[in-house]
């Protein structure tokens, strides 16, 4: 089932700086695409459209069957919390609140907080003894993996990593990879952005971009609009 | 979660929140301080200016007497009223005037008489007007014989007025020495505008009232300029807080826009973004209210003493106005900044790294 679509995609910042380029691309549920590029190809700018934290100049894009280029800043939030779970490269906890506190501001903004499930989720990941530590008492690798479960946490359709592993160690790069191959095991349909070439192979496809342009794929092959 | 995202960020943030506390704190205080004072304003300047004698007068129709038989006065305008009856009698070879009153009613009426002595209370009793003890040779203590009745002096008075070369005794015995029934005026002393319980009066008691016209227009002139100025004090103080509120609360949001570009990006709506400044202002709002509440009874009990010389009530209803304004306040001066907070791009507070 295809779940991202988009066509003639574009994106353009006061009208001079073009971000995208007309991309196309169709994912389908259950695949781990990865984004590969230099700075400044447009990976992140196609991260954050297809997650609803942008809108695009012109061009369509549905993902989980919606057109989001029709939907206004609080349908756009809307879907968001209800369908696209985000992890960052620089973690972006909150931080005066507690590793379970982060995980459960999620839940609180999804729909209902179950300190239960976020404490599980947690323990999952190696974190049970971690629970009420500010992120700034947690090592990197912890941090995203509390990111990662925040992510995760009310079950969203598909994750988008931007660079997930772009500030951890070899060791915990591997603890949070692992994370990602359970979830592509699982089912779930993930975008990971990258610059490390041994994490782009790791998906079924690597998209590469640049100058805000698709120039590649490896894998199954890119989606093409009918009428061209 | 709401409570502990407002208590962890309270925490977090208690050094720049207590800017804007005090910025209410103080604005608080000022309006709690001068809502106290323009509650009382009316009565304690009536109280004050009370002393500045009766502020209208009753006075026969027809030239004669009024009369005194049975006289109360009841309308609730009128705080206090003393009948007076003068007449000359000659006293020692000299012609005198004599006041018969009801000392009662005149102590309340004329407060601010300067009485050496005590003031007269019973029959055989009188108060004798400093000019008039120096012209008779009389001091406190002293008798004088007045038609035929012996009075000893209880008190001497000094006014700067008239009431020098008056002497005082009990109205009903004044009468039995004029042979007069009645008073030839009533001195009266109304709250507020003297002119509608003087009309009352008039038909009532079939009586001419003669407004005295300086103090009550001197009194319902300097109340109005006085709570104008309050008004005005007041505002400009409230409008201070507000700004002062304001600012920090902007700092407060520009400090956090990573964090709210964060919840934006989990999904927050734009409720749950308003929610939560405006429950972290309203919080700052009512802590503000009840401390400047508590720093505005100082500033009362300090005006109540320095400025009118007696301590001023404390009105109940002063708290739940304070905490409602300093809320409108902390309310208001949070709106800028929570739009502020409601135009945060998550897309672009999370990519600068």
């Amino acid at each position: 089932m295809e779940l991202i679509r988009a066509e003639n995609l574009s994106k353009w910042y006061d009208e001079r700086v073009c971000a995208l380029k007309t991309v196309n691309l169709s994912v389908e549920g259950g695949e781990w695409i990865s984004v590969m590029g230099p700075s400044g190809s447009g990976k992140t700018t196609l991260l954050n459209l297809v997650g609803c934290l942008d809108t695009p100049t012109s061009g369509t894009l549905r993902v989980c069957d919606v057109d989001i280029t029709s939907l206004d800043q609080g349908g756009r939030a809307r879907f968001r919390r209800e369908n696209i779970g985000l992890v960052f490269q620089q973690f972006h906890l909150v931080p005066h609140l507690t590793a379970l506190e982060n995980v459960m501001l999620a839940q609180y903004f999804h729909s209902i907080e179950d300190e239960c499930e976020a404490t599980k989720a947690l323990e999952c990941v190696g974190l049970g003894d971690r629970l009420h530590h500010l992120p700034g008492h947690l090592s990197g690798g912890e941090q995203q993996r509390v990111c990662i479960v925040r992510a995760l946490i009310n079950d969203p359709k598909i994750v988008l990593a931007d660079e997930p592993t772009g500030n951890l160690d070899r060791e915990n790069e591997e603890n949070v990879l692992e994370i990602f191959r359970g979830l592509h095991r699982l089912g779930k349909t993930v975008l990971v952005v990258t610059h490390n070439p041994e994490i782009g192979e790791l998906g079924d496809r690597v998209v590469e971009m640049a100058h805000g342009e698709v120039v590649g794929c490896r894998g199954q092959k890119l989606y093409i609009p009918r009428e061209f | 979660m709401l409570a502990k995202v407002l208590w962890r960020s309270l925490k977090a943030r208690r050094q720049r929140l207590a800017t804007a506390v005090m910025a209410i704190l103080l604005g608080a205080a000022m309006v709690s301080a001068l809502l106290t004072v323009t509650w009382d304003i009316r009565g304690e300047m009536g109280r004050e200016l009370r002393s500045y004698g009766a502020n209208f007068l009753l006075l026969p129709r027809d030239g004669g007497t009024i009369e005194t038989e049975g006289l109360r006065i009841d309308d609730p305008a009128v705080a206090d009223y003393a009948p007076y009856l003068y007449s000359i009698v000659d006293i020692g070879g000299r012609d005198v005037v004599l006041a018969g009153t009801w000392f009662e009613g005149a102590r309340r009426i004329d407060p601010w008489w300067k009485v050496t002595g005590r003031w007269a209370e019973m029959d055989g009793e009188a108060m004798v007007g400093a000019r008039a003890a120096r012209e008779l040779g009389v001091g406190i203590g002293g008798t004088l014989e007045i038609g035929g009745r012996q009075f000893k002096v209880a008190g001497i008075v000094e006014t700067g007025s008239s009431e020098e070369s008056q002497v005082f005794v009990r109205l009903e015995e004044a009468q039995l020495i004029t042979g007069e029934r009645g008073a030839s005026l009533i001195q009266a002393r109304a709250l507020g505008d003297p002119r509608q319980a003087a009309e009352r009066l008039e038909g009532r008691l079939g009586v001419r009232a003669k407004e005295v016209r300086q103090i009550s227009e001197s009194e319902a002139l300097l109340l109005g300029k006085m709570q104008l100025l309050l008004a005005l004090v007041t505002a400009s103080v409230v409008g201070a807080s507000t700004l002062a509120v304001a600012a920090t609360m902007l700092t407060s949001v520009l400090e956090r826009e990573r964090e709210v570009g964060l919840m934006r990006a989990l999904g927050a709506g734009s409720r749950h973004v308003a929610y939560l400044f405006l429950a972290e202002a309203s919080i700052l709002g009512i802590v503000g209210g009840l401390l400047g509440y508590l720093l505005g009874l100082v500033l009362v009990w300090f005006l109540g003493r320095e400025v009118f010389g007696s301590p001023l009530p404390i009105e109940p209803a002063v708290l739940p106005i304070t905490i409602l304004a300093s809320l409108a306040v902390a309310l208001v001066g949070s709106l800028p900044p929570v739009r502020r907070a409601l135009e945060v791009d998550p897309a672009v507070t999370l990519r600068g790294d």
